[in-house]
């Protein structure tokens, strides 16, 4: 923590980054993500296992584009994202200096692209035991049933978009739900609107999601979307051997092949 | 009462398959009327929220087709549609879509003939299943609830 | 507001004699947006065009739709007729009744429902046509021939003869390819040397002939008419402005014992060489991996006797970029080595050789001038067996197809050799004699009947060695697939004809496509032989599949034919059906978020990076940006942008969309 503090302050007062992206104490026992521009406010950040929050979020707010560059407080979560959108050609390694610290609380202190790749290797990999409990558990259920409980689960969803605005890897300015020419997705939040949106999310990151899970923490009725993702995660590391967050050069599964890919699925 | 008649939509890359099915035609083999043949440039062009779009619109099945692994008229857009495939057909079966409803195929323009008993066992198949409605309620009298 | 016309022709009975055409024309005339609706006995015909052209003037049309045979067949009769009538070509579209359905289906009511809903699925389409002008590009009338045997020499002179600039890559020190090396050639028994060389030298002497030799294809971008092409020219370790080719060099080089290419390892060469006394250039090259300078420092023997000062031994390799209009490929072949072969020894036994060895024995120039004599001791061979069909037509072995010359250069072997043999006998075991071909059936027939050739009719199982002669197992399976042992003093294997090395690369740098066997793929079969599927891109010769003289020269004339067509305009035009990254206003720019997922899978590397900067110069936003001269249309990029910031003239998202909307919902 202090030492975390410490390259904080140095960066800014140095002025090699105008901005430190972390955490501070909110309101009740909660924290919430601060913007440090001052060496003194540094103080105020913090880290406990309440930060969880996937800040990488932040690198494709306007807030970053304001100054030239910036720090950012990053967990195991937050460096995959970082190196999966550098990998997207969303953030520049020379705008953006990543101050390492493990899920604990471990300062690993500054790492370069190449260091940040090398420590996500090392983090565990794959899904969590509980996520793939939920994915077999639904995976088991007849098909009827599966629909039936994806369509009545996401037909809660009020079409806020919350899961979309806290993952990192949903930068699209505009978002394929807003196009309306053609109208892909309904507006409004019925069961068809709600499936189709999450077929679509689901693919958009398909081979790109770093299973950070931010965007079911974000939803405000509870779905458990990320579920979807995270089995594709799965899905792609078993059929193309490919992790998204681990290489600024990885080439995502669906904008690449291989002459070998499965087809037994095709007559 | 008449037997039921699937709908079927087929979205077709234009080199292999479309031709493909040109050359059935040309041969005089006859298939059942029920498709209907969209035309791509090439399967790597094929959006897979089309396939949910026919589904809701009231297909109850559907054939993908393109040409053959390194015969794409493009050299790889199959190789990028077939990866999409697969992820989608992953997807759509752990979402509980009916994945038997979606088949995919290589037609070459040489491959008249096979073109015809792809739509012949597609037809058989969808015929079994019987009309998609868990997908298509969704799309009509449920909006409005 | 759209207007539609709607024109259902009957194709004489072909389309009314299973469709209800009045019916389809009278359901269309109630579409949304269709304001005259027809059917007519033949559309393509002079009147029903007319029909068409005047329906656009009388009802100012802004989309027609066709519904007749296949678009593969008509779209372009139909655009044109309605560029005539003024109506911008892409506004037109075609339902495709006939193949798709009249041929294929009963006459009954479903059978109209689906071509009213076929109708209906273009009439949306066409409604979000927009209007598009044909690309023009520019043609480059420089054509790049790669590889210098008989096709490419072939495909060069016509080329050139035709007043057109050509580009000859070759990857030998000299051109000639296979064919150099043969020794007389079936069915006429004329010297292959003798006919060819003259051939080498013109393409060496034609001024519209810049020949590379020692050669490689290191890049290919553009597309026809417009291509680029990056040339390494590997270092020769000779200034070729200076040598004069005297040769001293070679013959003063000590280091001489290195196995000799040209006659397949039967023979030794210096180091520094050239590759045949005929070669085009007559050039040598060093053999860097040989060359006992390069290899220990020490020697250049060559430098110090080379009156002209050409030996440089600095030299790199240079990369020459050269524009281009159109390419062929005339890379060739290679046939299987003796080692391929674990029942015939893997190619232990000295004795057992490959055709291409023959050739060499029995050609003047080789290494026993002419005379057949074994390699391993030089004795003239009094009994000798050729097997035919070595690995081809043998799927256990993955080459199933037939080399089709091996019959052929067969036959032609047992000749030479009892010409050059007479007391000696020639067997042959084989397992069809294939000699289609003009004079080729009596040119086999020759072999037996004149030249006494024992033919036998089976596979060869196992050959192997016993008190210095080879044992040739083998069944007849014309005698009751006897066992037959023929004690042999040398054995040919004609080896299957394959894929030359790099075959492939070579296709992946051109964005060609291949066969399973890795020979190149023509455009269609019948129609397109001479043509890739890329345009602009043809191919001629063995590198096709196995072909003998006659077959590649005649390919590659119709090459060199495609290739003068292409050049006979100063400008292509292009169908405009190609991909476009959207645009904003400022400070969106577009809706593109610059992830480039859409330029990692484009197969003709037509996406760019397009860099937004302000006023002072700092980069703003990076987008995608298409190149519309390199776009071929394939609309993956626009499947792949989650943004769907990319869409694609001809099948664009609102278009494709409605065409399923049209099909389901109504
Ligand atoms: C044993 C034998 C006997 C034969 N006898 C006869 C006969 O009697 N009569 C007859 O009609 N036919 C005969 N043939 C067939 C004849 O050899 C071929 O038809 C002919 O050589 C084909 O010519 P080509 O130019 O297509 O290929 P090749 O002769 O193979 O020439 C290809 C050229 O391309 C070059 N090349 C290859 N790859 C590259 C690259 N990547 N970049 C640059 N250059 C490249 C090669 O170096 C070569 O010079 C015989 C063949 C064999 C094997
Ligand atoms: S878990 Fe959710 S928020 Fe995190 S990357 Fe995946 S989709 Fe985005
Ligand atoms: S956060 Fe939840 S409710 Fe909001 S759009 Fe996402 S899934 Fe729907
Ligand atoms: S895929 Fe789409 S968003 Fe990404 S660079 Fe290409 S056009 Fe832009
Ligand atoms: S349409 Fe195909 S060729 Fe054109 S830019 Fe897109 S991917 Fe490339």
């Amino acid at each position: 923590m202090e030492e975390i503090k410490k390259i904080a302050k140095q960066l800014l007062s140095e002025n090699k980054v105008q901005m430190v992206i972390g955490f501070e104490k909110g309101t009740a026992n909660k924290v919430r993500p601060a913007f440090f521009t001052k060496p003194d406010d540094v103080e105020k950040l913090i880290y406990n296992e309440a930060c969880i929050h996937n800040l990488a979020l932040y690198l494709k707010k306007d807030i970053c584009h304001h100054v030239s560059n910036v720090a950012i407080v990053a967990n195991p979560n937050v460096v995959r994202s970082i190196i999966q959108l550098a990998s997207e050609n969303q953030v520049k390694e020379e705008k953006v200096t990543i101050i390492g610290i493990s899920f604990e609380g471990k300062s690993i202190g500054i790492l370069d692209f190449k260091a940040a790749e090398e420590f996500a290797k090392t983090q565990p990999k794959g899904l969590k035991p509980e996520d793939r409990a939920f994915i077999e558990k639904v995976q088991a259920m007849p098909m009827e049933e599966r629909f039936n409980y994806w369509v009545e689960t996401f037909s809660t969803c009020v079409k806020c978009y919350a899961c979309r605005a806290s993952c990192p890897m949903c930068y699209c300015g505009k978002c394929n739900v807003e196009t309306n020419n053609p109208q892909w997705i309904p507006v409004a939040s019925h069961k068809y609107g709600n499936l189709e949106w999450h077929i679509m999310r689901a693919m958009h990151l398909a081979g790109r999601c770093i299973n950070c899970g931010e965007c079911t923490r974000a939803c405000p009725v509870d779905i458990p979307l990320n579920m979807l993702s995270y089995m594709l995660t799965d899905f792609v590391m078993d059929e193309f051997h490919a992790e998204a967050g681990l290489s600024a050069t990885y080439a995502p599964a669906l904008s690449s092949y291989t002459n070998i890919d499965k087809e037994n699925f095709i007559k | 009462m008449s037997e039921f008649e699937p709908k079927i939509v087929a979205f077709v890359c234009n080199w292999c398959t479309y031709a493909g099915a040109d050359l059935t035609g040309t041969s005089r083999i006859k298939y059942s009327s029920n498709v209907r043949i969209v035309r791509f440039p090439c399967t790597g062009r094929i959006d897979y929220m089309l396939l949910t779009k026919a589904f809701a619109g009231g297909a109850d099945g559907i054939i993908v087709s393109g040409c053959h692994p390194n015969d794409c008229h493009y050299t790889s857009g199959n190789f990028y549609a077939r990866r999409r495939w697969m992820v989608f057909r992953r997807l759509c079966d752990f979402m509980g879509i009916d994945t038997r409803r979606i088949i995919f195929s290589w037609v070459s323009a040489a491959e008249g003939a096979k073109w015809a008993q792809i739509v012949n066992s597609a037809n058989e198949e969808f015929k079994k299943l019987g009309p998609y409605e868990n997908y298509h309620k969704l799309s009509t009298q449920e909006i409005f609830e | 507001m759209a207007r539609i016309g709607v024109f259902i022709c009957h194709c004489g009975e072909n389309i009314s004699a299973t469709v209800d055409c009045a019916k389809v024309a009278e359901a269309a005339a109630k579409f949304p947006g269709v304001v005259h609706s027809i059917d007519y006995k033949y559309m393509c015909s002079d009147p029903g065009q007319t029909l068409v052209g005047n329906a656009i003037k009388e009802h100012n049309l802004t989309g027609v739709v066709v519904s007749a045979c296949s678009p593969r067949m008509h779209e372009p009769t139909f655009r044109r007729a309605c560029a005539e009538a003024g109506l911008n070509p892409y506004q037109c579209e075609m339902a495709n009744l006939r193949e798709h359905c009249s041929w294929v289906h009963e006459r009954n009511e479903k059978t109209d429902d689906k071509a009213i809903d076929l109708v209906r699925m273009l009439v949306e389409k066409v409604k979000r046509n927009n209007a598009l002008q044909p690309i023009k590009v520019p043609v480059t009338k420089t054509a790049l021939v790669i590889g210098g045997g008989v096709a490419g020499i072939q495909a060069a002179l016509d080329i050139a003869n035709a007043g057109h600039k050509v580009i000859m890559v070759e990857r030998e020190p000299s051109i000639g390819g296979h064919m150099s090396q043969l020794s007389e050639t079936f069915p006429t028994l004329d010297c292959s040397q003798c006919i060819l060389t003259p051939r080498m030298v013109e393409v060496a002497q034609n001024p519209n002939i810049k020949l590379y030799t020692y050669a490689e294809i290191e890049s290919v971008e553009g597309f026809v008419g417009n291509f680029i092409v990056k040339i390494r020219k590997k270092a020769k370790s000779i200034d070729e402005s200076k040598c004069n080719g005297c040769g001293l060099c070679t013959t003063k080089c000590p280091n001489k014992k290195n196995p000799n290419e040209f006659e397949l390892g039967m023979a030794k060469r210096p180091a520094i060489y050239v590759p045949f006394p005929q070669a085009v250039p007559n050039i040598p090259v060093i053999d860097k991996t040989q060359c006992t300078y390069y290899k220990t420092g020490k020697c250049k023997i060559c430098e110090k006797v080379c009156q002209a000062n050409a030996i440089q031994f600095d030299q790199q390799d240079e990369i020459i970029e050269v524009p281009v209009g159109a390419i062929a490929i005339c890379t060739g072949f290679d046939i299987k080595k003796t080692d391929f072969f674990p029942e015939y020894g893997y190619g232990k036994h000295k004795d057992i050789i490959d055709g291409l060895q023959f050739e060499r024995l029995a050609s003047a120039s080789g290494p026993t001038a002419g005379e057949i004599r074994r390699p391993s001791d030089g004795q003239v061979p009094k009994k000798i067996v050729f097997v035919a069909c070595a690995g081809s037509r043998d799927p256990a072995k993955g080459i199933e197809y037939c080399s089709k010359i091996c019959c052929m250069y067969t036959a032609k072997h047992a000749i030479l050799y009892k010409h050059k043999v007479h007391d000696g006998t020639a067997y042959i075991f084989y397992m069809d004699i294939r000699a289609a071909g003009k004079n080729y059936d009596e040119f086999t027939r020759r072999a037996i009947e004149e030249d006494d050739a024992k033919y036998i009719r089976g596979r060869v199982s196992k050959i192997y060695e016993r008190d210095g002669k080879l044992i040739v197992v083998g069944a007849d399976t014309l005698m009751g697939a006897q066992t037959v042992e023929i004690e042999a003093d040398m054995v040919v294997l004609a080896t299957a004809g394959v894929a030359n090395q790099g075959a492939e690369k070579l296709a992946q740098i051109l964005h060609v496509s291949y066969d399973q066997h890795k020979f190149f793929s023509e455009a269609h079969p019948k129609l397109k032989p001479v043509e890739t599927n890329t345009a602009g891109i043809y191919l001629a010769g063995a590198c096709q599949s196995p072909k003998d003289i006659p077959e590649s020269v005649a390919a590659a004339s119709g090459v060199a034919g495609k290739i003068s067509c292409l050049f006979s305009n100063s400008e292509l035009t292009r169908e405009p059906l190609i991909a476009v990254v959207d645009r904003l206003a400022p400070p969106q720019y577009s809706s593109c978020t610059g992830c480039f997922m859409c330029q990692s899978v484009c197969p003709y590397n037509a996406i760019e990076r397009e860099e937004i900067k302000d006023r002072n110069g700092n980069l703003v936003k990076q987008l995608a940006f298409i190149n519309p001269g390199l776009c071929q249309g394939c609309g993956t990029c626009v499947a792949v942008c989650k943004s769907k910031s990319i869409d694609i003239e001809g099948y664009t998202n609102s278009q494709m969309y409605s065409e399923v909307d049209a099909l389901l919902n109504f």
